[in-house]
Order: structure tokens, then C-alpha cells, then sequence
């Protein structure tokens, strides 16, 4: 009866025990995670950083589009919806500067910037820690990780004035704000870690889409001429201009510059249909109408009332009706041009690569690329600072400014008129609908004459400023304070 | 540790072991088919290999105790085909010893005792499932001479006369009795003669059969071991497997309902096979997401095993429809032990807090071969439907709508009455079809259950084989099930068992889950009764896609497991036991072009595979001193580890709608997603249970619990849990009250345990991963945290919840057990649930989930059971009463306790709030009607009558007379209908009283048959219903929706509101708001004015219920007939159930809700079920 001995039996025994130790180990709490990336192996090469810093810029790409189109060009009034019964869109009042109508259009929420920034704090923060890095990329990747995160501190600090600073990967503390000053310190010293690792060019396929040196210095030179350090904004804009691989894309082929990577481009959001890169954002689906737009379920331009457009008189203002410009056609859909839609509405036309084919449902459809920065602008910044009192050089800001009106085949400045009104007009008319005319009008103190912010003394009690979001404040258990003016 | 590479391989063979011994065993057990005839050649051999030869040959056993071997002679002999018994009479011929055969066993005992005048009988008292009877007394009538079991069930005890009487007795079970009578023993009642399984004085080996009466159970099942019900003291309750028996049903779930007190148990799908609501002691469970953690799911342990629920949401078409248990037949079922208190969860720790379930299966009985069959066919009838108006009906109807409001449409203008009503003469639109009704069917069911068992004392063994075919009352649905459950049990030696465990099962169930993957079985997409029927060729859609799609759902699931236990000494055991649980899940649909909306065919496959890996060791020290301390000390470790993956494929546009498979779809048109998800769990526990005289008890537990699915620096938690019990009946100043109160315990626990929740991945800082459009920038894919989820940031403090229990108990036994009661307080904190908490934007992540919030339960509970008839009355007629009380409260909130809005539920928003239950309803409250103009209050401030806030903008129509008038709780002139301001708490979807009431009957007949009779009724009662359904029936007819009456091309099926007391401009004192189909504001169509919003409580209903859940007619052959035929049993059976429910509420039926109480109308209906059968045995 004794088939195993008792011997036996404790080996056994023993053998189960032994099991038990072996898979007590620690691979049972820690088992190999290969469903997803977590915190501790997500970083191992230099391709992780590579596509954390792609993330870094979708991220961009998410936030800046809609609030730079509808805080930089609709808050400046320079487009407006003619269309006031009860049922007006909820962009219609931001140009009446009025706390509802700017929270109502996400004026006060930053948190997506912060995502765009704890991105590239944990960049920055993980570089080190890889060690098969090729100094090449190396280099490359902090650089656009800086230049990340001071170009989007620029956009924070254009709209909030003071924010708080954050440069660790995760803080979840309450964080006061910042004076802007320090915030501006910070931006310059991101930017000067940029210029010094970035190289002037890449691959044809990363042009302009991803930061190069040149578009760290036109970041540098639009942050210095906010602070009107025009002399050293010069120098800036002169480097872009002399040393860098741009060149102005000739009248014939304006539209190019909105499909993306072209000569001109120095830094702009990629879209692309073919990957699949396509976004449904206000610039589009306010600015754009039936054919292109058709989405109905959103009152958008399946109604083309709701179109946001500039008013003819300010087209006029900008195009003089007898005036040849070859900027016209491209800006502006020609046939709503020469005969407005539903109440005189005129359709904006550099945006009017569309995927028409969209999906339906969501209508991801844009795939024009956003323009942030590109050489005109830049021509244009160095004639604003040339002419600007601390620069003083008329001659030369009257050369710059020229050389966006002589690629455009419109008549050039020839001294007729205030140089600097006739540098922000053209800076109005070139970048129009590119995010740039508020902080324009801010930045010349000119505010109070083009928009419809009126009072006198709109710079000191920061009515240029945007509300933050109480919700914010709220969660942040009253550490952060609302702007002055919007208390 | 070192031994990073070649682990799993390791681990992998350890179960490959564990499977072949699982068969090898199978091997032994059924070794019965062995011949009768002994060929034998030895000279000199020991007689002790002399049996083993025989017993290899034969396959007879041999019971030898080793002190006779000293005293055996060498055998010579040479046998040839000698059948047995001649073959050991030969061989016993010169032995100073002889034998006794009895079941294919033989004895061998000494010559000289059977000469002696007294005698020493000797042997073990077991169980029917072969567990010894610890304690059971053995006494020779009339004279004090006996003596008591030992912890291994053993006796011995001498100078018992010749011819005595001995009566082996042991509280619960029946006793015995044995007749000696010339040293010849023998049972003295022929009935119990199977009880006696061996007769010779050495080696007895009795079994006792359980008494009848249900709180007398022998052992409950704690979890690593069993107790003696009247020893424990903890909170458990017991459900014998014969309580689910011959039942219709699929699932086991569902049979639980009513049977244990404080386990609520809410069938809420009358679908076969479907899952239930479980909750024990209350709902502790909650997150701010709606369609998560709505219900607190009981750990389910099946003989040792955990099988883990996961929490089901009705709208994720890649969740197994049915339960983990559906695998299983109530027929393979001895026991269910429900662990309730933390002293007896404990032990599970950090997957405890809900409540346990322990769920054992049967095993061989000792004796001969027993075959059992069981068959059972059903009909199942759906239930009453909506009612509705068809053909004239509906026209008159319709028409009378519009002429009566069809005008008075206030933005201006009229609408036409569209051709379906004008055209009277259009044999198109002129039909009367039912159509709500074609999409249900009645339908039946049948099963078989076959189950073989037998055993000896050294093995044992039961195969179950079962089959259950359930058609669904729905359209295209039903529910299948394929079962094999295996356990053997084999003692090489008497220290030594080996127990191998197996389940195969494959459960098959199809729904439909309608046009959308929600829980819609059949929602409100009927065709309107004016088109014809689909006789005639008429193509309806949503019928088509009844008919025509198909939506499998199939289970495969393998568990097996080997457990080897050896005593190393007498009060040392040691055990080790590795199990797998493998689980393969497929669901595949297709809805053909015609059924969508896109007109393209759609097809999709999802197949998931979990395999479930489990190692237990613990060590046992028990032991009873003379002085009467007894102690019984655990210790042990697990190790569980899991892995699932799976993969879905998906396409749309199909070639052809012949086509099921995903082939030639457009290349943008295809998704696949796999995943690998994988969990670790490492605990240690050890127990200490340890008594006085029985008398004064007390259990401590801890527990430690590691995990994987926690943040780094928290992965250990740690469970304990005290409980005491004073059984006040044995002391001495109780002795005189003995015949009154035979049994009294009072019972304390105190204890902690835990749930976890169900993401493996949660603290882990995971990185977002993204597909679709916009997942790369320039074609780069993006790597980064999960910004927006609140998994983004490493969570190393992330933990379990935890609950923390008290209760007290009391335990009552009256009239020689034949009144047993049990009551019940218990007071459970839960806290730290999974929550999550917004961050700073400036952190660049939106929210972290933290352990926070805390919900209190506390109730009574009672279980009593009267056998209210003498004990040897022909009549038997018992009663079991079971009743709970349960009172939820949230405790406690994060953020300061603001209360929370619970995102994701379609109908109304879940709140959460502190000091209301779980789950609750928040609507705004209904006033009455409008009767007129004048009676519609103006705001002072603004001069402007009220008027629903039904969109954003700015300026809206007031309510005019008809309207609903509606509680301004916040008194600004305006009623929030899409926002939160004007709600209220109207009221508890949880049950407050809970349990059910059940009697049996029986009647002995004269020939020994019986006739039994059960009626079954359960109930519920505080519980409020929103009876969605009716609001939907209205609003059907009342709003601008495109199922509307006037929306021309959209007719829809069309309610029957008639006897509802509704508005109009003559009967003003109404109930209802008007109903106006054109009752909307004028400037957008969007606006409605609200009349019949689906969050007033104008719908919210009190949902108490007492339903007669089943009664079942049975009658038992007599035994004394049967065992003719050698039939050891034969019942023939029949039943009903859901014979009828008593409600107020005016719905078809209260339970048949969802889990926040909302009578959508788009769950399964309960059908009425019809069945028989009959139980055999032989």
C-alpha cells in the first residue's frame, strides 16, 4: 500500500514549498508590462525622444490653432459675424474685450499650454538619462525641446501676462504666478539653448515643420521687439533674413505657403491628409463656407451666415479698391471677394486647403499648415524695429517693407504716410488671419486705435490681458490671482 | 532573486504536471474494471505483497494494519485463474489471521478476537463527501461505556459485549445505530445498511448522513479550511446545492437570490444564462464615472480557486454576457458558503470587502458506484408587453392630435398630417401589425445532468457531464452550455491525499444587442402598426437586423487543479495546491447592409484568452488537549498570477452580406487592436482559531497582500481581523432551560479587508498611445504620458480600498434544533475608492486618481427556520424566513466633500453626495400641471413667468397652462432641465428590506413514497423605479423627435397612452402635462419646452415587490420499492417560475431595471418558465 514512501512524499512536499519560493519573487509584483509605455521605460533611445518631442508638438498643434486665431486676429476685430439675432455664435462678441465672451471661447484656460510644457520638461529631464545618444541628436532634440517650451511660454505670457513657471515634468503643486519679466528670462534662456544646439537645416520632410535655428531666432527677435528692445530684435530678424535658407515664395505661388514647407515657412503646425493629420478648428469652420466646409450639425458653414469674415470696409481699408495686389486672390476666396455671401461675408482663402473628401462625422478636415512664424513676417518685424525710435533707420525699414509689397505686385511705400502705421497695416495685411495683428497692436501700444478696446490707459490696467478661468483659480486654492483689470 | 530568465517556463511545467496527474489519477480511481480472476506463482513470499499482487490483478483493496505482519506467515501457493475469494481462502488457510470482504474490500483482522467475550470494535466516522466527523460520540446503549472521534475521525473502543447496541451520533446528523451481535456487526435499521460501509470490528467505517435540519450544517467552508458550523465565529452562511436543483435556470447567480440573508442578489435580465447583481451587506462601490463600479461583485472562490467577475457594463459588446459561473451546473453543486463579516473575508484580504462566495463542488460519496441523472425540460413564455395602439386605433389616434394641437403650434404655422394618416384608402398604410410582438417568441429549455461517482477509503471520484440548452424569449437569443466537472481523491497512504480537480466548460450564449451595442435588447424602434406586415415583404430594419445579425458570445473555459495534503504528524498537515484557470472568450457579429444606417455590412471578431495561474502552501497545526483547549493554527502563501490578451478586428463595407468574415474589406475601413495585460498577486495569511470546551471561541486572521496592479511604494497591505463567539447554552446556569433553547451563541468580529480595482496599469505612470487621426506629428508617432487620463502620473501611493467592518451575531437553536434562528448587526466602513482628482493645469495633466471617499453600510440581518411538525409525523411542513436590512450613506467625499456629478450615464446624472445613498436619484420635482395661465408663478425680479432653461439660448418660451409645473429650487426663475440647479434627491434605487420567505411541505406515504411540495417567495421593499419606460411612451407621441406622430416618413410604433390622466383644455386637474406634439418653442426646433423630460419625478415609482419566485411539486418513490430494481432513488418534479408578482409599480416589472433603477424598457424581460424533470439514481 505504500506507494511513496514518506521520503517521497517530503520531497514532495518539499518540491511545492520550493515552487512557492521561486515565484515569490519580485517578478510576481513586477511583471513585464509590454501593453503600454509607463513612466519607467519610456525613455531608452534617441527615436522615444524623437517622438516625445513629435508629441511635444502635436500637443502645440491641439492648443494654438483655435486660441491664436480666435485671441490674435478675432479679439483684434478684424473679423467679426455679421449675424446678431438670439442665436449669434459664441465667437461674435470676443472683439467687445467682455469677460463672458472671452471665458465663453476658452480665453481663460491655459491648460493646454501646461501640456505642450510638461512635455518638454520631461524631455529635457529624460535626455540625460539616455546613454546611446548620437551628439547630433542630441543636440537637436534639446534644442526643440526648449524651443518648445519658450515659444510657448511666449504665447502664455502675450495672454496672461504673468503665469506660473513650471520647468519639472510633473509638479501638481499649487504654483503662484510669475512676473512676466522673469517668465520673458526664462523664455530667452530656452531660446538661447535652442540657437546654440540647433542647426540651421534639416531634411527636406522636417522643414519648417520642426524648429531650426532660424526659427528660434525669429522667436528671439518677436520676444525682444515685446519688449522693445528693438536694437537687438534687428540683429535678430537681420539673421533670419541674411543667414538663413528662406526666401520669400514669389505671387504666383502664395497659396504654397499654406500648404506647408515652403521656402518662406519658418515655423508652422503640420497638417497633412495623407498621414492623417487633419484637425476641425475654428480658423476652418468659422472662416470658410460651402464648398469647402460643410459641415452643418455645428450651425457652421452649412449656413454660411455664421461665417466669421473681415467687414468690406476693412478689406477695403487693407486692399484699396483700385489697387493691384496679387495677395487678394489667395487671402480671400475671389468669387466671395468680388460678390459676398449672405450679407457681404467673404470667405478667408489661405486656409482653403481641405481634405473635401472628410469624414463626415467629425470633419476632421483642415490640412493647411498654421503658420507661426515665416519670412515675411520676419522682413516685416525688422522693418517695425528699424523704424522704431531706438533703431531709427527709416531707409532701411522702408526697403523691408517694400520687399513684401514688391512680391505681392502692390504698390510700393514710397513715403506717403507714417512709416510705423504703414508697417502694422502691411503686418495686418500680409498676416491676416495668422494669429499676429493683437499682438501686434499690443506691441505698438496701438491697441486702443484699431480695436475695440477703447480706453486710453487699456496697457497699464492690463484690459489686453485675458481672464483666467475661475475654475483655475479655484483649483488652485486662490494661489493664482485674476488679472487686475478682470477682478 | 536571480533567476530572471526561464521562470515561466518553470512555471508552465508545473502545471503540465499538475494536468497529467490530473488524468493519471482518473486512471486509479475508475481501475473498478478489473478481472475477477488471480493467477499467482510465489514460494515464501510476504503475505503483504501477496495482496498487493491481488490487488493488482483485482483491484480489491486490502485493509492491513502492520502490527499483524509480524505475525503473518510466508505464502507459498500457485494459483491460475482462481477466483478471488477461492484464490484467499487458499492463501488465509495457514494464517494465524483471517479476512473479511465487503465492497471489493478486504479486511484482514486476528483469528483469536473473534473468541473473545468482549470485543474492541474500531474504525472512522465520516461524512458522505468522506470528511471526517470530528467529535462524533460512540456510545453501547444503556450503559456510560463510549468514547469520542478524533480530529481524523478515528475511534477505538473496547469491551463492548457481544451483543450491544452502539449509537454513533454526532450533532447534525442523524444517528446511528449498530447492532453486534456475536461479534457480527451489523446496522440496525435495514434503511441505513449503505451507511455501514465495512463491517469488520477493526475497521469500521461509518458514514452519517446530515440531519435535516438546514442550520445545522457540519462544516462551512472559511476559505483554507472548513470549520464546524457551530465553532465559527464569523458571519457565514450556507446554501446546499440541492436549494438550486431543478430549477430553470442557466446561471447559479440568479438561483442565489433569497437564500442567504444580506446577500441581495437582483436578476435584472431575464436573459438565459445572464448575469445578476450581487451584493452582499450593501453597495460599496463607486467611482465618478457612471458606468463603472455601480455594483460591489463578491469574490467567487470554486474549490479554492478565485474567479474573478469583472464588473460588467451591458454597453461593451467585447464582455462575456454571461457570468464566470455560468460554466457551472447546480447539479455538480454540494455547497455555497457566503463569507459576509471581515473576520471571515479576511482571509482573502485585499479582495475580500465584497463579500465572498465559496462555492464547492460535489466529490464521491463512500460506497458503492453511484450514477445520477437528472433531466428537467421547460417552456418559457415572455412576459406582458408594452401596450399599444394598432390600426384604427392609432389613426383615430394621430388624427385627434392633430386636430386638436396640430394649429397651435406656437412659433406659428401648421403642420400637414402626413399621407400615412390622410391617405385612409392606401392599402399601404392602412395594417394592423403588432410589431413590437415579432420580436419575441416562446421558447423552452432542457437539460441533462449525469454524474458518476463512487469511492473507497483510499479514493474517490465524481464525473459530472452537463448539458443546458435555454432558448431566449427574445429573437435569436439562447444560451448553451457543455459541462464536464471532475474530482478524484486518492490516499496512497494514510497521511497522504492527493486531490485533482477539473472543469471544462464551454457556455454559448447569442444576444442581440439591437441597433446600438447598448444594453437595448429591444428598445423602442418598432415600426408603426400602419405598414405592413413583414409577411408581405415590408423591410424593417431593426427586425432584419433581429433576424439576420448575428452577435455569438462564446465561453471556453478549463480549470484543473491538484492538490496534495500529507500530515506529517498528527496534528501537522501540510498542503500545496497549484491550479490554472484558462478562459477563452469569442464574440463575433455581423449586421448585414440593410440593418444600418450607413448601409454598409459590418463585421467584427474579438477573441480573449486569460489564463489564471494559482500556487497555495499552508500548513495546519491543530489539536485538541485533554484539558480541553483546542487550537487549530494556519499559515500559508499564494501566489497568483494572471495574464490576458486578446485581439479585435473590425471592419465595415463588405463585399457581400453573404459574407461573415473579415475578407476584402476597404483597407480604411479595418481596426485591430491587441492587448497584454497581466497582474501578480503575493499574500501570506495565517490563522488562529482556538476554543474552550467548545464553549468560548476565538479567531484571529491576518492577511498580507501584495499586488501588482498598486503604486511602488504601497503594494503591501495588510488584513487583519478578531472575532469571539461564547456559546452561552454550555454553561452550567443555561443547563436547566436545555429543552426550550438548545444552542445559543453570541458572536463579535471585528476585522479589515480590501477590493482592488480592475485596471492592472493604473499607477504605473502609462504612456498614451494613439491611433486614428492625428496620432503622429509629420508622421512621427507620439510618445507621451496619458496627459488627459488620470493614469499620466506614476502613482506610487495608489492603493486598495479598504473596509473596516463590525458586527455582532447571534446564533439560536430552540425545541432540540427544531426552531434555529440567526440574527445579525453589522456596521461596514468602505473607504478609499478610486477617484479621480483634478490637478492644477499647470501640472500639464488633468487629474491623478487617489484612494478617497467612504460610503457606511450598517443592517440587520436574520435567517429563521421552524420545522413545525414532529419529527416523525407522516406531514413535514418547515418554514425559512430570511430578511435584510440595509442602510447605504456616502461618508465622505474628496475636494472637501463637493459633491459629484457621475459623468457617462445616458438617462439622468448620478450624483454622488454625503449623507445619501449610492446611486441615488437626483431629479427635479414634480408640483402637478399647470391648470391654467394665471397658475404659472412669475419671477418678481424680472416680471418674467417661469420657463424651462433648455438650451443655451438666451431668450425661451415660459410654461403655459397644460405644462408641467416644476420645483425652482434655486428660485431663479428659471427651471434648469439640461443643467443640475433644480435637482433634488427624490429617492434610494437600493432595496431598504430584502429577503424572501420559503415553505415546504411533505407528505410520507405509506409505501415510503414522498410528496414535497416547495413555495418559494421572494421580496423587496423601500426600493424607487424611474419608470423611464412610460416617459418614453409619452414622449414618444409628444415630442418633435423623429418617432414622433407628425414627423412624416418617421412613423414609429405608437404607445398606448389612453389611460393616462392627462392635460387638455377641458380636463384641466390632470396628472400629466399636455400632450402636445407641437409643444416646442417656436424659434429653433431644438427647443423643447421640457413636458416630459426624463428627469422629474413625475416617473419615479416605488418599485417594493413580493414575487412567488418558484414552486416546485416533487415525489420521491419509495426507497424501499426502488432498491428492487436497485434504484437507490427516483424523483419525478414540476415547477413554475415567476408564478406572479405583487407591485404598486405600474411598469411590467420592478427588478427588471438597471443597476441605478431605471426602467429603461430595453432589458430582457423575465419570462414565466414552466419545467420538469425527474432526479435518478443508482
Amino acid at each position: 500500500m505504500k506507494l511513496l514512501s514518506k521520503y517521497k512524499v517530503g520531497l514532495l512536499v518539499g518540491f511545492a514549498m520550493f515552487c512557492s519560493i521561486i515565484f515569490s519573487c519580485k517578478k510576481i509584483l513586477n511583471p513585464d508590462i509590454i501593453e503600454l509605455p509607463t513612466a519607467e521605460n519610456a525613455f531608452s533611445s534617441a527615436a522615444d525622444v524623437d517622438k516625445a518631442i513629435a508629441a511635444a508638438y502635436s500637443f502645440l498643434r491641439k492648443v494654438v490653432p483655435d486660441k491664436v486665431f480666435l485671441m490674435g486676429d478675432v479679439r483684434a476685430d478684424v473679423f467679426n459675424s455679421y449675424s446678431d439675432n438670439v442665436n449669434v455664435r459664441v465667437e461674435t462678441p470676443i472683439p467687445q474685450n467682455t469677460a463672458v465672451a472671452l471665458l465663453n471661447n476658452g480665453g481663460g484656460d491655459w491648460n493646454g499650454f501646461y501640456t505642450v510644457i510638461a512635455q518638454c520638461n520631461l524631455i529635457l529631464s529624460n535626455i540625460p538619462k539616455i546613454s546611446s545618444y548620437d551628439g547630433e541628436s542630441k543636440k537637436r532634440h534639446i534644442g526643440e525641446a526648449s524651443f518648445i517650451r519658450a515659444l510657448t511660454y511666449f504665447y502664455l505670457v502675450r495672454f496672461w501676462g504673468d503665469v506660473p513657471l513650471n520647468l519639472d515634468p510633473v509638479n501638481i503643486e499649487n504654483l503662484a504666478r510669475t512676473p512676466q519679466d522673469e517668465v520673458i528670462k526664462q523664455i530667452l534662456a530656452d531660446l538661447d539653448v535652442a540657437i546654440a544646439n540647433l542647426s540651421m537645416n534639416y531634411a527636406d520632410g522636417d522643414k519648417a515643420v520642426r524648429a531650426a535655428k532660424g526659427a528660434a531666432w525669429a522667436i528671439k527677435a518677436h520676444v525682444l521687439a515685446w519688449q522693445h528692445k528693438y536694437a537687438d530684435c534687428e540683429k535678430y530678424c537681420d539673421s533670419v533674413i541674411t543667414k538663413g535658407p528662406y526666401s520669400l515664395v514669389p505671387s504666383t505661388d502664395l497659396q504654397k505657403i499654406f500648404i506647408g514647407k515652403s521656402n518662406e515657412g519658418i515655423f508652422e503646425l503640420n497638417f497633412d491628409v495623407n498621414a492623417r493629420e487633419v484637425q476641425k478648428n475654428r480658423v476652418y469652420n468659422r472662416t470658410l463656407g460651402k464648398p469647402w466646409y460643410k459641415d452643418q450639425s455645428d450651425g457652421g458653414a452649412g449656413t454660411d451666415k455664421f461665417i466669421m469674415s473681415p467687414t468690406r470696409d476693412n478689406i477695403n481699408i487693407m486692399f484699396p479698391k483700385d489697387l493691384n495686389d496679387d495677395r487678394i486672390p489667395v487671402w480671400f476666396v475671389y468669387s466671395t471677394y468680388l460678390q459676398g455671401v449672405e450679407s457681404d461675408r467673404v470667405f478667408l482663402g489661405k486656409y482653403r486647403t481641405l481634405q473635401m473628401n472628410g469624414d463626415t462625422s467629425t470633419q476632421n478636415i483642415n490640412e493647411s499648415n498654421i503658420i507661426i512664424t515665416r519670412l515675411a513676417d520676419i522682413i516685416l518685424l525688422r522693418a517695425e524695429a528699424l523704424a522704431s525710435s531706438e533703431v531709427g533707420n527709416a531707409a532701411e525699414a522702408t526697403i523691408m517693407l517694400n520687399k513684401v509689397r514688391e512680391r505681392a505686385n502692390a504698390r510700393l511705400y514710397t513715403g506717403d504716410g507714417n512709416i510705423q502705421d504703414t508697417i502694422l497695416l502691411e503686418r495686418k495685411k500680409e498676416l491676416l488671419g495668422e494669429g499676429q495683428y493683437f499682438f501686434d497692436l499690443v506691441r505698438t501700444r496701438k491697441l486702443d486705435k484699431e480695436s475695440r478696446i477703447k480706453q486710453a490707459d487699456w496697457y497699464e490696467t492690463g484690459a489686453w490681458l485675458l481672464p483666467i478661468s475661475q475654475t483655475i483659480i479655484a483649483k488652485s486654492n486662490f494661489v493664482i490671482t485674476q488679472n487686475e483689470y478682470w477682478k | 532573486m536571480n533567476l530572471r530568465r526561464g521562470k515561466m517556463p518553470r512555471h508552465w511545467k508545473r502545471y503540465a504536471c499538475c494536468m497529467i496527474l490530473v488524468v493519471f489519477q482518473s486512471f486509479i480511481a475508475t481501475a473498478a474494471v478489473f478481472s475477477q480472476l488471480v493467477s499467482l506463482k510465489v514460494k515464501e513470499a510476504k503475505l503483504e505483497s501477496v495482496m498487493a499482487m491481488i490487488r493488482s490483478q483485482t483491484g480489491y483493496s486490502f485493509i492491513f494494519d502492520s502490527k499483524f505482519a509480524s505475525q503473518a506467515a510466508p505464502v507459498t501457493i500457485n494459483l491460475d485463474k482462481t477466483p478471488v475469494e477461492k484464490a484467499l481462502s487458499l492463501i488465509f488457510q495457514d494464517q494465524p489471521l483471517t479476512y473479511e470482504i465487503e465492497n471489493n474490500i478486504v479486511t484482514i483482522v486476528a483469528k483469536s478476537m473473534q473468541s473473545r467475550e468482549t470485543i474492541t470494535i474500531s474504525g472512522r466516522i465520516l461524512s458522505p463527501d468522506n470528511e471526517p466527523i470530528i467529535g462524533a460520540s460512540i456510545m453501547i446503549a444503556g450503559t456510560k461505556n463510549g468514547t469520542v472521534a478524533d480530529a481524523n475521525g478515528n475511534f477505538s473502543l473496547s469491551n463492548v459485549p457481544e451483543d450491544a447496541t452502539v449509537i454513533v451520533s454526532s450533532i447534525g446528523f442523524e444517528a446511528f445505530r449498530l447492532t453486534i451481535s456475536g461479534g457480527k456487526i451489523s446496522a440496525a435499521d435495514k434503511v441505513q445498511k449503505n451507511q455501514l460501509v465495512r463491517s469488520a470490528a477493526q475497521n469500521l467505517l461509518i458514514t452519517l448522513q446530515p440531519s435535516a435540519s438546514q442550520l445545522q450544517e457540519v462544516n462551512v467552508t472559511i476559505g483554507y479550511g472548513t470549520q464546524k458550523r457551530r465553532e465559527t465565529t464569523a458571519a457565514i452562511s450556507s446554501i446546499k446545492g440541492s436549494q438550486l436543483q431543478n430549477r430553470p435556470s442557466g446561471s447559479i447567480e440568479g438561483l442565489l437570490q433569497g437564500l442567504a440573508p444580506g446577500m441581495v442578489v437582483q436578476n435584472n435580465s431575464g436573459m438565459p444564462g445572464g448575469r445578476s447583481n450581487i451584493q452582499i451587506r450593501g453597495l460599496a462601490s463607486f467611482s465618478n464615472s457612471a458606468n463603472s463600479n455601480v455594483v460591489s461583485t463578491p469574490l467567487f472562490i470554486i474549490d479554492g480557486i478565485p474567479l474573478e467577475q469583472d464588473v460588467f457594463n451591458p454597453s461593451d459588446p467585447r464582455q462575456a454576457i454571461t457570468s464566470v459561473l455560468s460554466g457551472f451546473s447546480p447539479f455538480d453543486i454540494e455547497s455555497i458558503d457566503v463569507l459576509k463579516d471581515a473576520s471571515a473575508t479576511a482571509i482573502y484580504g485585499s479582495r475580500g470587502s465584497n463579500g465572498v462566495i465559496i462555492i464547492n463542488t460535489k466529490r464521491g460519496k463512500v460506497g458503492k458506484p453511484i450514477v445520477t441523472l437528472n433531466t428537467q425540460y421547460g417552456l418559457t413564455y415572455y412576459p406582458e408587453l408594452r401596450k399599444t395602439l394598432g390600426g384604427a386605433a392609432e389613426r383615430k389616434f394621430k388624427i385627434d392630435l392633430f386636430n386638436k394641437y396640430g394649429a397651435s403650434k406656437v412659433g406659428g404655422g401648421a403642420t400637414d398630417m402626413p399621407i400615412e394618416l390622410t391617405d385612409s384608402l392606401n392599402s399601404f398604410y392602412n395594417n394592423n401589425t403588432d410589431w413590437q410582438k415579432l420580436y419575441f417568441r416562446d421558447a423552452n429549455l432542457k437539460s441533462i445532468n449525469l454524474g458518476v461517482s463512487g469511492a473507497t477509503e483510499t479514493a474517490s471520484y465524481r464525473l459530472g457531464v452537463d448539458y443546458y440548452d435555454e432558448k431566449g424569449i427574445v429573437l435569436g437569443s439562447g444560451f448553451k452550455r457543455y459541462s464536464l466537472t471532475y474530482t478524484g481523491i486518492f490516499k496512497p497512504t494514510p497521511g497522504l491525499t492527493i486531490t485533482g480537480r477539473a472543469n471544462l466548460s464551454e457556455t454559448d450564449a447569442s444576444q442581440k444587442r439591437g441597433d446600438t451595442y447598448s444594453a437595448a435588447v429591444v428598445g423602442n424602434n418598432f415600426s408603426s402598426s400602419f405598414q405592413p406586415g413583414p409577411a408581405s415583404g415590408f423591410y424593417d430594419s431593426y427586425l432584419e437586423s433581429y433576424k439576420k445579425g448575428v452577435n455569438l458570445d462564446l465561453t471556453r473555459r478549463a480549470l484543473a487543479q491538484l492538490e496534495v495534503s500529507y500530515d506529517l504528524t498528527k496534528f501537522l498537515n501540510l498542503t500545496s495546491r497549484a491550479s490554472g484557470n484558462y478562459e477563452f472568450y469569442r464574440t463575433r457579429s455581423f449586421s448585414p447592409s440593410g440593418t444600418r444606417a450607413d448601409n454598409k455590412s459590418a463585421a467584427s471578431y474579438y477573441s480573449q484568452e486569460k489564463v489564471n495561474l494559482l500556487s497555495e502552501t499552508f500548513l495546519r497545526l491543530y489539536h485538541t488537549f485533554p484539558s480541553e483547549h483546542s487550537f487549530d493554527f494556519v499559515v500559508g502563501n499564494t501566489i497568483n498570477t494572471s495574464e490576458t490578451n486578446n485581439i479585435y478586428g473590425g471592419a465595415y463595407g463588405g463585399p457581400s452580406d453573404a459574407q461573415q468574415v473579415i475578407q476584402g474589406y476597404p483597407q480604411a475601413n479595418l481596426s485591430l487592436i491587441t492587448h497584454n495585460l497581466r497582474y501578480g498577486l503575493l499574500s501570506y495569511y495565517s490563522r488562529l482559531s482556538y476554543n474552550y470546551k467548545r464553549k468560548y471561541l476565538l479567531q484571529g486572521v491576518v492577511r498580507a497582500d501584495g499586488s501588482s496592479k498598486f503604486g511602488k511604494d504601497n503594494q503591501w497591505g495588510y488584513f487583519p481581523s478578531l472575532s469571539a463567539a461564547w456559546v452561552f447554552t454550555e454553561e452550567g446556569f443555561m443547563k436547566n432551560t436545555d429543552r426550550i433553547l438548545n444552542f445559543g451563541k453570541i458572536r463579535f468580529s471585528t476585522g479589515k479587508s480590501g477590493s482592488q480595482y480592475e485596471d492592472n496599469y493604473l499607477a504605473m505612470g502609462a504612456y498614451n498611445i494613439l491611433s486614428g487621426d492625428n496620432s503622429t506629428y509629420n508622421g512621427v508617432p507620439l510618445l507621451a504620458p496619458n496627459y488627459g487620463g488620470g493614469n499620466g502620473i506614476p502613482l506610487p501611493n495608489l492603493t486598495w480600498q479598504t473596509s473596516v467592518d463590525r458586527g455582532v451575531g447571534l446564533d439560536l437553536e430552540f425545541f432540540n434544533s427544531r426552531i434555529t434562528a440567526t440574527f445579525d448587526y453589522y456596521d461596514k466602513n468602505t473607504d478609499g475608492f478610486l477617484f479621480p482628482d483634478p490637478l492644477n493645469g499647470t501640472s500639464g495633466y488633468s487629474s491623478r486618481y487617489i484612494n478617497s471617499g467612504a460610503v457606511n453600510n450598517r443592517g440587520f440581518e436574520t435567517a429563521i427556520t421552524g420545522y413545525l411538525t414532529k419529527k416523525n409525523n407522516n406531514f413535514q411542513y418547515s418554514i425559512t424566513f430570511i430578511g435584510a436590512i440595509n442602510k447605504n450613506k456616502l461618508t465622505r467625499l474628496p475636494d472637501y466633500g463637493r459633491s459629484v456629478l457621475r459623468s457617462g450615464y445616458t438617462v439622468g446624472q448620478p450624483y454622488l453626495q454625503i449623507g445619501r445613498p449610492l446611486n441615488g436619484f437626483y431629479l427635479m420635482k414634480y408640483l402637478g400641471v399647470y391648470a391654467d395661465e394665471a397658475s404659472v408663478p412669475v419671477n418678481k425680479y424680472t416680471g418674467k413667468k417661469l420657463y424651462p432653461n433648455t438650451s443655451g439660448f438666451a431668450s425661451q418660451d415660459t410654461y403655459h397652462a397644460g405644462d408641467i409645473a416644476l420645483l425652482d429650487v434655486n428660485g431663479d426663475g428659471r427651471i434648469g432641465v439640461l443643467d443640475n440647479s433644480d435637482r433634488v434627491y427624490a429617492g434610494d434605487p437600493n432595496p431598504k428590506f430584502t429577503g424572501s420567505l420559503a415553505h415546504n411541505f411533505s407528505y410520507r406515504f405509506k409505501n415510503g413514497g414522498i410528496l414535497q411540495m416547495d413555495l418559494f417567495f421572494n421580496y423587496s421593499v423601500g426600493n424607487k423605479v424611474f419608470n423611464k419606460v412610460l416617459a418614453d411612451r409619452i414622449k414618444s407621441v409628444s415630442w418633435t423627435a423623429s418617432q414622433n406622430v407628425n414627423y412624416p416618413g418617421g412613423q414609429r410604433n405608437l404607445l398606448d397612452v389612453s389611460d393616462l390622466d392627462v392635460w387638455t383644455p377641458e380636463h384641466t386637474d390632470a396628472k400629466f402635462p399636455v400632450l402636445n406634439p407641437w409643444r416646442y418653442y417656436g424659434i429653433s426646433s431644438y427647443d423643447f419646452i421640457g413636458n416630459y423630460e426624463t428627469n422629474t419625478d413625475l416617473f419615479l415609482e416605488d418599485g417594493s415587490f413580493i414575487r412567488l419566485n418558484y414552486v416546485n411539486l416533487s415525489y420521491d418513490f419509495s426507497s424501499a420499492a426502488l432498491s428492487r430494481y436497485n434504484i437507490r432513488r427516483l424523483r419525478f418534479y414540476a415547477g413554475m417560475n415567476n408564478v406572479f408578482i405583487l407591485t404598486k409599480y405600474t411598469g411590467v416589472d420592478p427588478e427588471n431595471v438597471d443597476d441605478y433603477g431605471y426602467d429603461l424598457g430595453n432589458g430582457y424581460p423575465i419570462p414565466y418558465k414552466f419545467n420538469c424533470g425527474f432526479n435518478f439514481e443508482f
